[in-house]
């Protein structure tokens, strides 16, 4: 051994130094066995702390209401994408719009669109995505879009038996589920409800005397949760 | 020096009984005899290809009628096998060589290859010949099997001895001598005339002179006797692997029901995932064709999104397409082909979200299409256009792993000895933009203008008096879309924001969009 070698290598104290920040380094940075994974932030402050973080996982969560929910679904998908989840969007009402998600942040690779053609059978495909109770479905989050429906999705709430079967599955699976409706559809199945509301468009003038939409409120407000005390709102502007 | 060249031989004995009970191996050790399908139609008059040791134990042989055999054996089971059927067989026994070996000849009922360099791997010829076996045993067939320092010597062997044989080196005369003179592949008009000189053994053969031999009876008589003496020196003759592993089945009766068509349609592809496996390649996209009631052909392509050998993931696969586009008529046949695929091979990492298995996946997205429709999910795509709100959607594949980033830096207590970690970098926060609903197809709209702004809007469940309205804003589409339109925002008088457009060229009115 040079001698030169023998002055760069650092002594026993060092090197147990060295191998205890290590481990310190490592045990703060890799998951802990048995510890659950973070929740889907939405980014909205007062929602995530109603929600003890953000969309939990292996739970059902509920969007109704007349404004936003579309903005609020790709915040959640980019969200989750964001954290390397897959993610499925079983699209009842064919409205997605790629270009919004992916200005929004959503990783449209990490992406699963279904567009089912009646309500009916987006339950049909969200039971598919969670898997045949076999465990991990691999999707992070699944959002079952049912807004605007016409025909047989009005009948979606007679169709109880099976919200009980999707939150038993999303549970086992570890999946979260959202569902966005105009009305609320899986009533006491959901854990939490957030209602979007008193949404506006707001206007400025451009030169011409004539008028350029700029942005649009709602109002995200936590309208029922077990999660904690419901109440808590937030007001979103969301720019075009 | 190289290693020595050792040659061995797998003989199918029996084809047609081969190609039956690898799909029917239940009815090994039972009297069953084999005629073709396509005597299946004369009855009675069908002759028999091949027959079970049980069946050929009470009289029937090759040749014989169907009715001789009946009346011979009862109960006999008589099955048709087709051509395809015996080049599925002959085409696995090539499989099993080629896991071995990279040097094959072939024909339909043997194979030959070198084995000479298998010495490392196994520790004598004897426990190469067991692993042959039991290979051969993973795709339904039992061949004879012969190694020996030549071709002709192994082939001969492996031909009129069962099991396996080593024929060592230097010692073939003695391992030919007790064989048939069958066994050297005469032609009619040579096995007469040696019968006449009262030969019936290889070795009786080989001590004639073979100066006389070939005044008697040419150059085929001295190329007779070298080969009845082991002096063999052809090399092997390559053949080239078959393009596509094609696995047929023939059925009795006509099948008109999914169920077990599905159960048939198992058997096939097991036998199909069998062969593939011991050629360590996995199955992809696979061509089912069904031979229907009128004879023709029903061919369908089954689409694997990853490479699989998950024989119940293939058959759900094909179930789905059946049930969702049934045949027209009733099934009398079907077969499938493939091409090899690697395996999908994919590094999972530690600290990653661990996607769905890949063939739970495929089912998965099998059936939501079945659901769905054709082309109705996948990833969503952003399309080459101006118009807002387009989309389109491409096959679903689950993309790579995100890699880990560990979530801050660490600091170390000697800088240099070791490199600092990467510091992660933080996500900025997810921007508040406005999305709209795409109304698809857009709806048919009645419009009322005052000058160049929108006074009110009439479509299917949104209607209204305009309050505010801001456009138009002009965009072309690209491609075959190339119209002119003029796209509006509009806030009714009920707080709901739309979004309409105007064609120019048709001049008519639509609702594409509701912001929400």
């Amino acid at each position: 051994m040079s001698n030169r070698a023998l002055a760069v290598a650092p002594s026993a104290a060092q090197t147990a130094e060295i191998v205890a920040e290590l481990r310190r380094s490592i045990a703060a940075q890799a998951p802990r066995v048995g510890s659950r994974k973070p929740p889907f932030a939405t980014g909205l402050v007062t929602l995530d702390q109603a929600l003890h973080g953000g969309l939990p996982r292996g739970k059902l969560v509920e969007v109704i209401g007349p404004t936003g929910k579309m903005s609020l679904t790709l915040r959640a998908l980019a969200s989750a994408t964001r954290q390397g989840e897959l993610v499925a969007l079983v699209d009842a009402a064919d409205a997605l719009d790629p270009e919004a998600a992916q200005r929004q942040g959503v990783d449209l690779s990490r992406c699963l669109w279904a567009r089912v053609k009646e309500g009916k059978d987006a339950l049909k495909a969200a039971d598919l995505l969670l898997g045949s109770g076999s465990g991990a479905s691999g999707f992070g989050l699944i959002v079952l879009y049912l807004s605007a429906l016409t025909g047989d999705g009005r009948d979606l709430a007679r169709l109880d038996r099976m919200w009980p079967r999707l939150v038993q599955r999303c549970e086992k699976a570890d999946t979260a589920l959202l569902v966005v409706a105009d009305r609320p559809l899986a009533g006491s199945f959901a854990t939490v409800t957030l209602s979007c509301e008193d949404g506006h468009g707001i206007w400025e003038p451009v030169p011409g005397s004539r008028l350029r939409l700029c942005s649009q409120t709602t109002r995200i407000h936590v309208q029922r949760s077990r999660l904690g005390t419901p109440g808590e709102a937030e007001l979103l502007t969301l720019r075009r | 020096m190289g290693p020595r060249s050792r040659i061995a031989c797998l003989f199918l004995p029996a084809l047609p009984l081969q190609a039956l009970l690898r799909s029917q191996p239940e009815l090994l050790g039972t009297a069953v005899a084999v005629i073709d399908a396509e005597d299946k139609s004369s009855g009675g008059r069908a002759v028999i290809l091949a027959a079970t040791a049980a069946a050929r134990a009470k009289g029937v042989h090759v040749g014989q009628t169907l009715v001789q055999a009946q009346a011979l054996c009862s109960p006999l089971t008589v099955q048709a096998v087709t051509e395809a059927q015996q080049a599925a067989a002959s085409d696995a026994l090539y499989d099993v060589a080629s896991a071995f070996s990279a040097a094959i000849e072939r024909d339909q009922a043997w194979v030959l290859c070198e084995v000479g360099d298998l010495g490392q791997l196994f520790d004598s010829e004897q426990a190469l010949l067991t692993a042959l076996s039991v290979h051969a045993q993973t795709v339904g067939l039992r061949p004879n099997l012969a190694i020996a320092d030549h071709k002709s010597v192994a082939l001969q062997v492996a031909r009129c001895r069962s099991g396996g044989v080593l024929v060592p080196s230097g010692r073939e005369r003695e391992a030919l001598s007790r064989l048939p003179l069958s066994a050297l592949g005469l032609v009619p008009a040579q096995a007469v005339l040696l019968d006449k000189w009262g030969l019936s053994t290889v070795g009786e053969f080989a001590a004639l002179p073979r100066a006389q031999l070939a005044s008697r009876l040419g150059l085929a008589g001295q190329k007779l006797h070298r080969l009845a003496c082991g002096q063999d020196d052809t090399p092997l003759s390559v053949t080239a692997p078959p393009p596509q592993l094609h696995e047929a089945q023939q059925l009795e009766d006509e099948v008109d029901n999914l169920e077990p068509l599905a159960f048939v349609l198992r058997g096939l592809l097991d036998r199909m995932v069998a062969r593939l496996q011991s050629i360590g390649q996995s199955c992809g996209d696979f061509t089912l064709r069904l031979q229907l009631q009128d004879k023709s052909w029903d061919e369908r392509r089954i689409t694997v999104a990853a490479p699989t050998r998950q024989v119940s993931t293939l058959v759900e696969l094909a179930r789905l397409q059946l049930a969702a586009a049934p045949p027209k008529l009733s099934i009398c046949a079907l077969e499938v082909q493939t091409q090899p695929t690697r395996p999908r091979s994919v590094q999972l990492q530690l600290f990653a979200p661990a996607g769905p298995q890949p063939e739970r996946l495929l089912t998965t997205l099998a059936r939501l299409e079945a659901l769905c429709g054709a082309g109705r999910v996948g990833r969503p795509v952003v399309p080459d256009s101006f118009y807002p709100g387009q989309a389109e959607v491409l096959p679903f594949e689950e993309p790579p792993p995100v890699p880990y980033q560990p979530p801050r830096a660490v600091t170390m207590p000697s800088p240099g000895t070791l490199p600092p970690l990467p510091v992660a970098a933080e996500p900025g926060p997810l921007p508040n933009l406005l999305a709209a609903h795409v109304l698809r197809p857009p709806r048919n709209a009645t419009v009322h203008t005052q000058g160049r702004t929108i006074s009110f809007v009439h479509a299917e469940a949104l209607a209204g008096p305009v309050r505010r309205c801001a456009g138009p804003y002009r965009k072309r589409g690209s491609g075959s879309q190339r119209q002119l339109r003029d796209y509006y925002d509009v806030e009714l008088h009920s707080g709901e924001l739309l979004r309409v457009f105007h064609t120019l060229d048709e001049d008519r009115w639509f609702v594409d969009a509701r912001y929400d």
